[in-house]
């Protein structure tokens, strides 16, 4: 229990444009909450797509367990891939979300993109992660536009949880929620974390969040990694300038 | 055999210093580290958990056939040592804002029944379903005890157990860390008073003056 597992996904010296990300490395271990903090524009985001196998690296390598170099699949071996293993929410629900389609269709799709070919058992799929994310039920039908913003981002993560990722990738989940619903979103999150056992990498700007979620924390500043802790011991001995500014932020 | 062995565990903050600590914690047994506020109490406790970083010095830890000095693992490693042996019960309550401390001691044990943690820590049930933020300060250190002792750690870092108690509660503490070590827990206590210890304590640090350097 005491020995630590092999990483479910590394990426090895990863770089990216000129000056977005640079030699970037990080493990994802079984089961954790990794958090990667730094400010605007300091690569997180980058570094959540390549990891996620949306954004191919100018440089260095995304491994999965066994050596697999996930960029140097045939393209349909990779989407194939990603949708079977990986889970994506993004910042902006519009990017993940159709927003023509019903709520449940939405969550549904996922398990039709992994072959179900029965709609019955979809369905009940959708309406179980439904309760699951509080969301009502009788708003299946309804179409992502007219959610508030926190329940579409639930229905994002629904519809990213549906098909039993082993990584679950968030781009900055809580932006723009009210407090309260940030709140009930690090709430549900951190529930379905423990009950799923779904490793998660996390990208936000607000080292609070990653207070009450994380296991552990990337640093990024500059495209680089500038330092990895705890997130205790982050706020309580931040040692490169950016995580003491970020600590500062905190307040 | 010590499950926990400190070895010249220091702490420098510019001109001042905590430490050089040395002492040994045994499975079950129950180490007290003593001293007066800002002599570095905290601080100890801080480094055998890796909340802070030590100058110098070792803590290894020593559970079955794992033996690893706690200052030179990686923070995966560390994160993962944490995770399946280490409790620490700071002052403060690190809690995502409206869970109810029932959901809370459920998140950390899904399988064991927090209801009688509660009771043996004398939490009134009427509360056990509120938001744990609107709970007072001495049931929020007690809820803070119950979800590092829900875990069952063999090793339990307390700093200042029973500071936001009144004193008709500290029999109940001390019957409560009593039995956990009894059923094999080692505990390391930070205290400011020794009379506050349990019966079977031991002195292992005593840090008497304020830091200095």
């Amino acid at each position: 229990m005491l020995e630590l597992p092999p990483p479910l996904l590394t990426l090895d010296g990863v770089s990216h444009g000129p000056r977005t990300l640079h030699d970037a490395s990080l493990s994802l271990y079984p089961g954790e909450v990794l958090c990667l903090v730094g400010k605007s524009g300091a690569g997180k985001s980058t570094l959540l797509r390549i990891a996620a196998g949306l954004l191919p690296p100018g440089k260095g390598r995304a491994l999965l367990p066994g050596g697999v170099s996930l960029y140097e699949l045939p393209e349909q071996v990779l989407v194939s891939l990603r949708r079977r293993r990986f889970g994506f929410v993004a910042q902006d629900a519009g990017d993940t979300l159709d927003m023509a389609a019903s709520a449940a269709a939405n969550i549904a799709q996922p398990l039709f993109d992994n072959g179900e070919r029965h709609f019955g058992r979809a369905l009940a799929a959708a309406r179980r992660w439904f309760a699951a994310l509080d969301l009502d039920a009788a708003r299946l039908g309804d179409r992502p536009g007219v959610f508030s913003g926190g329940m579409r981002q639930r229905l994002q993560i629904a519809r990213a949880l549906v098909h039993g990722p082993e990584i679950l990738f968030l781009d900055e989940p809580t932006n723009g929620l009210d407090t309260a619903a940030q709140a009930r979103l690090l709430t549900l999150l951190s529930d379905l974390q423990r009950c799923t056992g779904v490793a998660m990498l996390l990208v936000t700007h607000d080292l609070r969040i990653a207070r009450l979620i994380a296991h552990r924390v990337l640093v990024l500043e500059a495209g680089g990694v500038v330092e990895e802790a705890p997130p205790d011991r982050l706020i309580a001995d931040p040692r490169h300038p950016a995580a003491r500014d970020l600590v500062a932020a905190m307040i | 055999m010590a499950i926990l062995h400190a070895e010249g565990i220091e702490k420098r903050y510019g001109a001042r210093t905590v430490g050089p600590v040395s002492f040994m914690l045994a499975a079950g047994e129950t180490g007290l580290v003593l001293g007066g506020s800002g002599s570095g109490k905290s601080t100890l406790l801080d480094l055998i958990h890796g909340t802070r970083r030590a100058s110098a010095g070792a803590a290894v830890l020593h559970i079955g056939g794992w033996r690893r000095d706690l200052f030179n693992l990686s923070v995966p490693e560390l994160v993962a040592a944490r995770r399946a042996a280490i409790g620490y019960c700071t002052q403060f309550l690190p809690a995502i804002p409206g869970r109810t401390g029932l959901d809370l001691a459920r998140q950390v044990a899904p399988s064991v029944a927090a209801e009688a943690v509660f009771e043996r820590l004398a939490l009134p049930p009427r509360i056990w379903n509120l938001p744990a933020s609107s709970w007072s300060g001495g049931e929020k250190q007690r809820l803070n005890l119950a979800l590092a002792a829900l875990r069952r750690p063999p090793l339990l870092l307390l700093d200042e157990p029973f500071a936001a108690l009144d004193r008709a509660l500290h029999p109940v503490l001390r019957s409560f860390l009593t039995d956990l070590a009894e059923e094999g827990t080692a505990l390391l206590i930070a205290l400011h008073h020794a009379e506050d210890g349990l019966p079977a304590a031991r002195t292992l640090v005593s840090l008497n003056q304020p830091a200095k350097g």
